[in-house]
């Protein structure tokens, strides 16, 4: 489950996630981007940015390993948008996803989950980080693999 | 996709109550399933799985995706799958970069979010065939999957270029607008 929740996607979480399920609006998806551990901020001045622009923006940096690249889930990847109406909560759920053959250079600190309301056009700025969960690895050339919990990487309850 | 589950009471007085039935409010083209949720539906009655189907038995009747690919390791540019793929065999060189290597070059990965030119994939990949399993080949299945997935990257390249060095190019840009610091 999520470390923290970004204050932007704080009660949106769900939706912008059913958002990309349903496809609407049409090329929608979640985006899986890596933070550099050099001049990683604290989650407190991580959790006050609006956009994947802003949380760039200070001395926190994308990782630029050779091998690494943005994740994009599109609605094939979103297993089942399923409430559970037995708990009252619904669990958001994304596969695992790994990066092959990512070269040494920056040590990796966190992941965000993102959503891009459209993955033709626009910039950072227009990318909304919803959650950041912890993911320190330092790549050597190999395979580099984030597991997602069984319940999911978020809760809403 | 989007599941509503029913559910009904539980088999022993004290259990949480148990899922009956799911009605398909939506059902996408192309589906990726988890492990997790086949064993799930299995364990709780309306899925059904064989090698190359998964059957949601739906209120609404069945729904059928026919399974193209499961977990594994694959060539962004053959589709070739590659076993071992994240052995590494050498410091920096894998057994899925080496395959990459000797068979395509170094020439742009396919897959704009796998720069390596393999993919590990963790999930099957099912593609939406309607009420029953004949109502497509396996070829015309996996030809309808990979159009999707084209379609993405072409997409994704629109936006983001050579993605092999697209966050390396954020960066110097970033430490260009800050004077050199950064």
């Amino acid at each position: 489950m999520a470390n923290i929740v970004m204050n932007i996607a704080l009660g949106r979480v769900a939706e912008l996630y059913n958002r990309v399920d349903l496809n609407d609006p049409a090329n929608s998806a979640l985006i899986v981007v890596v933070l550099a551990t050099t001049g990683i901020e604290t989650d407190a001045v991580l959790k006050d940015k609006d956009d994947l622009a802003a949380v760039v923006a200070g001395t926190t940096n994308e990782v630029t390993n050779a091998g690494y690249a943005r994740k994009v889930l599109t609605d094939a990847d979103i297993v089942a948008f399923a409430p559970d109406d037995t708990n009252d909560r619904v669990d958001l759920d994304i596969p695992d996803q790994t990066w092959t053959g990512v070269a040494a250079g920056d040590g990796w600190n966190d992941l965000l989950v993102c959503y891009d309301s459209d993955t033709t056009v626009g910039t950072d700025a227009n990318i909304v980080p919803l959650t950041q969960h912890d993911f320190v690895v330092v790549p050597d050339g190999s395979d580099i693999v984030a597991q997602v919990a069984a319940a999911g990487f978020y809760r809403a309850s | 996709m989007y599941l509503k589950r029913f559910y009904g009471p539980p088999a022993t007085e004290g259990d949480p109550p148990r899922v009956i039935g799911v009605k398909m409010l939506r059902a996408g083209r192309v589906q990726h399933f988890s492990a997790g949720f086949l064993d799930g539906g299995q364990g709780e009655g309306w899925l059904i799985r064989t090698a190359d189907a998964v059957t949601i038995r739906a209120t609404t009747g069945p729904v059928v995706y026919r399974l193209i690919r499961g977990p594994g390791a694959y060539c962004c540019y053959c589709e070739a799958a590659i076993p071992d793929a994240g052995t590494l065999l050498e410091p920096g060189l894998t057994i899925g970069r080496k395959h990459v290597l000797s068979q395509h070059g170094d020439a742009l990965s396919p897959d704009p979010t796998n720069p390596a030119g393999y993919r590990v994939e963790h999930h099957y990949t099912g593609v939406l065939v309607g009420d029953t399993v004949e109502a497509t080949t396996p070829e015309e299945a996996a030809q309808m999957e990979r159009g999707v997935r084209d379609a993405l990257a072409v997409k994704l390249r629109t936006k983001y270029g050579d993605t092999r060095g697209a966050s390396a190019a954020r960066r110097a840009l970033k430490t260009a607008a800050a004077g050199g610091e950064g």
